[in-house]
Formats: structure tokens, sequence, C-alpha cells
């Protein structure tokens, strides 16, 4: 089965009717690297499915996480999404949260008509978690005496919870519904979840910043991500004010000092290995569940957490 | 690197791992999770050699150990009884007063080892708190064995008051038993039934103040029964504020309280009653026996603290706002120092 060219999103999937939704649609599933998907793609290829099957599941998370695009772009206010204006902004506020319902809604139809029940009730619990994610998430703007424990309490619901249902969703699929296979599984993708917020966050800080995305957008916005709680912990208060305020990375330097910012940045890999070294570890006990011909999975997941992290392509 | 090892509960190493028993040279950390309230069936630990474990001194050690943070809550209304009975001239048995104060003392510690213990082996909690285990400075056996001797010891003390008391015991020690023993329980436990606050309220109100004012002197003087309320609407507080914090969690995991049952915002007003309560118990005491303006500037003090308080509740826009969770690291700095200004108003 080749999957390399997997296509998630094909407009004649969407009625034709509804005005404006395929130009939206087109915008939003263009230009996205897909790491969901083909974190699917690299769990299934192990797993007896059908290509159907492969596709049922790489379009649910990737409409699922598009939809959470298009709510979270009108939530930040964003103008840029992929260096390309955001759905709301270009179209309206009113068509970009339907536009992102309407994906919801149609996650639902296709597993539903699939028929594994459980694997219905699990995306939903999960849609429900991403949900819940960001709608904490927002009352932490402006707060910025925020610690990094809150932080990943909402990035396990809001970011994890992907990452989670991506290693998770391929084996409920294959009708495998072995509880300590899947506490296992939610570990793991409990640990992406959090070292790809927490790399997307040190990006925001021009940090391995090969993408070149727009930086210090969270902070502006009055955000507090994961590394600026972690480089603000023992910050006074009136530095903690400062640092809000900072507009740019040489007024960050300024205010902190480019030592220490990078001693910072060293410690917070530092943490970060060792949830790595963590993931590993489940990674080898997951040996234990996998048939012989599946253990090339492990093999392959051992690679993602590193290029996750380290942003490695 | 440290050693990573995963033990299911079957597997015949897993008690002594969570004990710590397996070895004299390593300590077994469990490591955090995320997903609190998934049941999960193994344990996942980092072995650290002993040599690696860095201990503070030996105060702190103990003071963290012990919680001894947490101990106003009990000590407080007890200090507060002893207070108000000598300020309104009660003659107060002194050896009884000292040997209650010391029961009081070694149960609370002993409570808390044991919490610790047991919600170490449960599972809960490992996220935060239980630091001295987490932190590698005590084996969990260890806290175990502390806490059954301190339990010995208090109970003893605690007989030898009941034995000696002025007045009878005995219904408010059978009313303490329930509660502790219906609250703790995780089958018939009250945090389930949505009756957590009003035990903690009890406990640490009504009945401990009026079972040391027992024990120590004899009547009963309206001012002590208030007290009782003060002392249990302040330590209700302190729960209430920490079932706002972990609202979440103890919503999968089917807890009752306040604020799963009505909700994290109307847990806000619910909140802000409660400071409205321990506010107007503290006048009403301070009215009942007769105070001066002198009384009344620690009362407004006092005051000023919960209005800063009840602010953060305000400013606390979900259970992850950094407001809560600054009333959470504070919430025994905040009753000890509510305490102390009670006692200073009913002194001057």
């Amino acid at each position: 089965m080749d999957l390399t060219n997997l296509k998630v999103y094909s407009e004649k999937d969407f009625p034709p009717y509804l005005p404006k939704l395929s130009s939206i649609y087109d915008d939003l599933f263009s230009g996205g690297k897909g790491l969901r998907s083909r974190l699917i793609r690299l769990t299934t290829k192990y797993l007896p499915l059908s290509e159907k099957q492969v596709l049922l599941l790489a379009q649910t998370i990737e409409f699922i996480h598009n939809a959470s695009l298009l709510h979270d772009d009108l939530i930040d206010r964003s103008h840029l999404r992929r260096n390309k204006t955001t759905a709301w902004l270009k179209y309206t506020p009113e068509y970009a949260v339907l536009a992102g319902d309407y994906l919801l809604a149609r996650v639902m139809v296709n597993l539903s008509k699939n028929g594994n029940i459980r694997l219905v009730q699990y995306t939903s619990e999960v849609i429900s978690d991403l949900l819940e994610g960001e709608w904490i998430q927002d009352s932490l703007i402006k707060d910025h005496n925020v610690e990094l424990e809150a932080l990943d309490r909402v990035h396990n619901l809001k970011t994890a919870s992907l990452f989670k249902w991506s290693l998770r969703a391929p084996f409920y699929c294959n009708e495998n519904y072995d509880i300590n296979l899947h506490h296992h599984l939610e570990e793991m993708g409990t640990i992406l979840g959090q070292i790809f917020q927490r790399s997307d966050d040190l990006l925001d800080f021009n940090i391995r910043n090969e993408e070149k995305k727009a930086v210090l957008g969270d902070l502006k916005s009055g955000y507090l991500n994961s590394f600026a709680a972690f480089l603000m912990k023992d910050f006074s208060e009136p530095k903690r004010v400062e640092f809000m305020k900072c507009q740019s990375m040489p007024e960050v330097y300024s205010l902190l000092g480019e030592k220490y910012f990078f001693s910072a940045v060293e410690d917070f890999d530092n943490i970060n290995t060792a949830l790595i070294e963590l993931f590993d570890h489940h990674l080898h006990r997951l040996e234990g569940f996998l048939s012989e011909s599946q253990l090339g999975l492990i093999k392959e997941l051992r690679t993602v957490s590193q290029k996750l992290y380290w942003r490695r392509t | 690197m440290d050693q990573l090892i995963s033990l299911d509960r079957a597997d015949n190493r897993f008690l002594s791992h969570l004990e710590g028993t397996f070895s004299t040279s390593h300590r077994a950390i469990p490591t955090k999770s995320l997903n609190v309230n998934s049941k999960k069936e193994y344990v996942t630990f980092k072995i650290v050699p002993v040599q690696n474990v860095k201990r503070p001194r030996t105060i702190l050690l103990w003071w963290e150990t012990l919680r001894l943070s947490s101990i106003c809550l009990s000590l407080g209304p007890v200090l507060s009884a002893l207070v108000l009975l000598n300020v309104t001239g009660v003659a107060v048995i002194e050896y009884l007063a000292v040997l209650s104060f010391v029961s009081v003392f070694l149960l609370h510690a002993s409570m808390n080892l044991l919490n610790d213990y047991y919600d170490h082996l449960k599972g809960v909690d490992r996220l935060e708190s239980i630091h001295a285990i987490q932190k590698g400075w005590m084996r969990a056996i260890d806290l175990y064995n502390w806490g059954v001797s301190l339990l010995l010891m208090g109970l003893l003390i605690g007989l030898v008051v009941i034995y000696k008391a002025p007045g009878s015991l005995l219904p408010v020690i059978f009313l303490a038993a329930v509660g502790v023993l219906k609250f703790s329980s995780n089958r018939m436990g009250l945090k389930y039934l949505g009756l957590g606050e009003l035990t903690i309220f009890l406990l640490a109100g009504p009945l401990l103040v009026l079972g040391y004012a027992i024990a120590v002197s004899s009547p009963i003087k309206n001012e002590i029964i208030i007290l009782g309320v003060f002392s249990g609407l302040l330590a209700t507080f302190t729960i209430h504020i920490n079932n706002m914090r972990e609202v979440m969690n103890n919503c999968q995991a089917g807890i009752k309280n306040l604020v799963t049952l009505f909700g994290y915002d109307r847990a806000k007003p619910i909140a802000c009653l409660i400071l409205l309560g321990i506010a107007l118990s503290w006048w009403m005491i301070l009215f009942q026996i007769d105070k001066g303006p002198t009384s009344f500037v620690f009362w407004l003090l006092g005051v000023l603290l919960i209005k800063w308080v009840y602010f953060k509740i305000i400013w606390a826009k979900s259970n992850v706002s950094s407001h809560l969770n600054e009333l959470l690291t504070n919430r025994y700095r905040i009753h000890f120092s509510i305490t102390l200004l009670f006692a200073l108003s009913v002194i001057f």
C-alpha cells in the first residue's frame, strides 16, 4: 500500500452548494506539514488496515487539527497562518467558525460510517479535550505569573490530545482495545504533545526557527508560552512586567542578557531531553505489546520524538 | 542518565519499589504523569542512587516531610481557643492544655504522613505535593513508620486527656472519629458524596475547638462555639481553593464537592461567602467578649488581608490561573496570618 501521497483533503468530499467552503478549505489544507497524519501513516504501516481505513484516520486527525486552527486564529485574532491571511480575516469570523464546526461535524459523519463505536467515542473525547484546552488557554491571556506546570495541563488537553489520538486510533481501528497498550500509547502521546508544544514555543523565541516563523507572537498577544514561563520562573514582578512588553528578540536579550537567555534554553532542553528519554523507555516497553511483524514501528517512532523536539527533518 | 524501570502491579517488585524497600543504595521515584486520572496498571520509576539525592537541612527536611506549614489548620484553632479561654477568665487546667496541644500536633503530623504514604501507594497526587518521596529524601516506608509511631504517641496522650478531662469528650471524639474515617475511606468517602467541606468544617472547627475547650476547662461559653465556626470556615476556605484548582481532575475522578457540584464560576461567590463568614464570626467573637477599639484594628487588618484574597479569587479566570495558584501556595500562610491577627485582637 503506497501511502506517501495520501491526500487527506479533496473538495469532492464536501457539498458544492456551500458558499466559500472550497476556498476556505483550499487555503487551509495547503501548506501545512501534516505532522499528525504522517504519524498516522507511520503507525498504520505496521497494522493490517485497509487503505480506506488509513485515509479515514488521516483525514480525521487533519480535519480536527485544522478545525482547531480556524477557531484558534479567530480567538487569538491572528492575521497570518502559514504565511497566508487567516480565514476569519479573509472571509468573515462567521465563516471561519462555521467552517471549523463543519469540519468537526464531517469527522463524526465519516467515523460513524466506519461503524467502530469505540473509535467514535474516543474521537469525541479527544475533540472535547481539545476544546477544553482552548477554553482554558484563553483564560490565561495577560496572566504573566502562570507556571509551566499549569501550561503543561493545558497543553496536555490542547496539543497532546491529538498526538495521543494519532498513536491510539490506528489500534482502535484494528480492534485492539488492550487497556495496557492504550495506557502506554496515552503516555507516549502525552510526551510527544508536550515536547512538540515546547519546541513550538521555542520557535517563538527564534530558537531552531528554520521555518522562519514570526517571533514573539505569543508574548505580543499577551500569552506566556511554556518557554517564557520557564524563563520567568525566578523573575521579580517588575521584571515580569518589563519582559511582557518586549517586542523583539534584541529587546529580550537586552533585558535578560544573552548569556542568561541561552543558558535558560540549555536548561529547558535538558528537561525536555529527560522527557524524550522517558518516551524511549515507554517505547521499549511497547515492544511487549507488538507482534514480530510490527516491531519496525519501534524504530520509526524512536526518531519521531527527536524530530519533533529538535525540529530535524 | 538515571535508570528507568516500569513495573506492573502484579509484579512482586512493585510494592517494594513503591515503599522504597527494594534497595538501601537507591531510591525509586515515580515519574510524573499528566494523565493523573487514568488508572494505570504500572508505574514507571526513576532509579536514583542515594548519594545523588540532594537532601536539604534536617529542619527543612522535616518541615517538608511532616508538612508542618499545614499544622496551623489544627494548632491554630487550639491556640485560639486557649487564648480566648484565658482572656475571658476561664480557668484552664494547664497540664491538660499542654497535653492536648501535643496530642493534636502529633495526630495531625501522623495524618499528614499516613495520608502521603497511602496517596503515594494509590498513585494519587504523584504529580505534585509529596515532596519528601518525590525528591527521594525519604522512602515511603519511612513515612509510614513515622506516621504510625506519631499516631500511637498522639493517641496515648489523647487517652490521658480523655481520662483526666473535666467534661465528657466521648461525643466529640466519636463524631471526629466517624468524620475522619468517612473522609479518608475511598469507597464510603464523604468526598464522593459532596460532604467533604462539611466534614472539614466540623473537624477543624466546632469539634476541634469544643473538644479542646471541654478537655481543658468547663463550662462552654458562646464565644467558644462561634470560634468553632470561625476556625471551621477558615479550614473550609483552605480546602475550597484547593478544590477550585483541582476541579478538572476531581470532575474526572467523580469526586463531589461544592466546586464540582456548582461549577468553577459559582465556586467564586461561595468562596467570597466563606470569607464573609470568617470576618463576621471574628467580629461576633470580639463583640461577644466586649473588646475595645484596639482589637478592631487587628480585625480591620484581617479584613484587609481577606479583601486581598477576595480580589485574587475574582481575578482567577480559570483553575490554572496564577492568581489561584498564588492563593494555593500561600493558603497556610493566609490561615496562619488570620489566626495570628485573631489572637492579637483577642489579647489586646
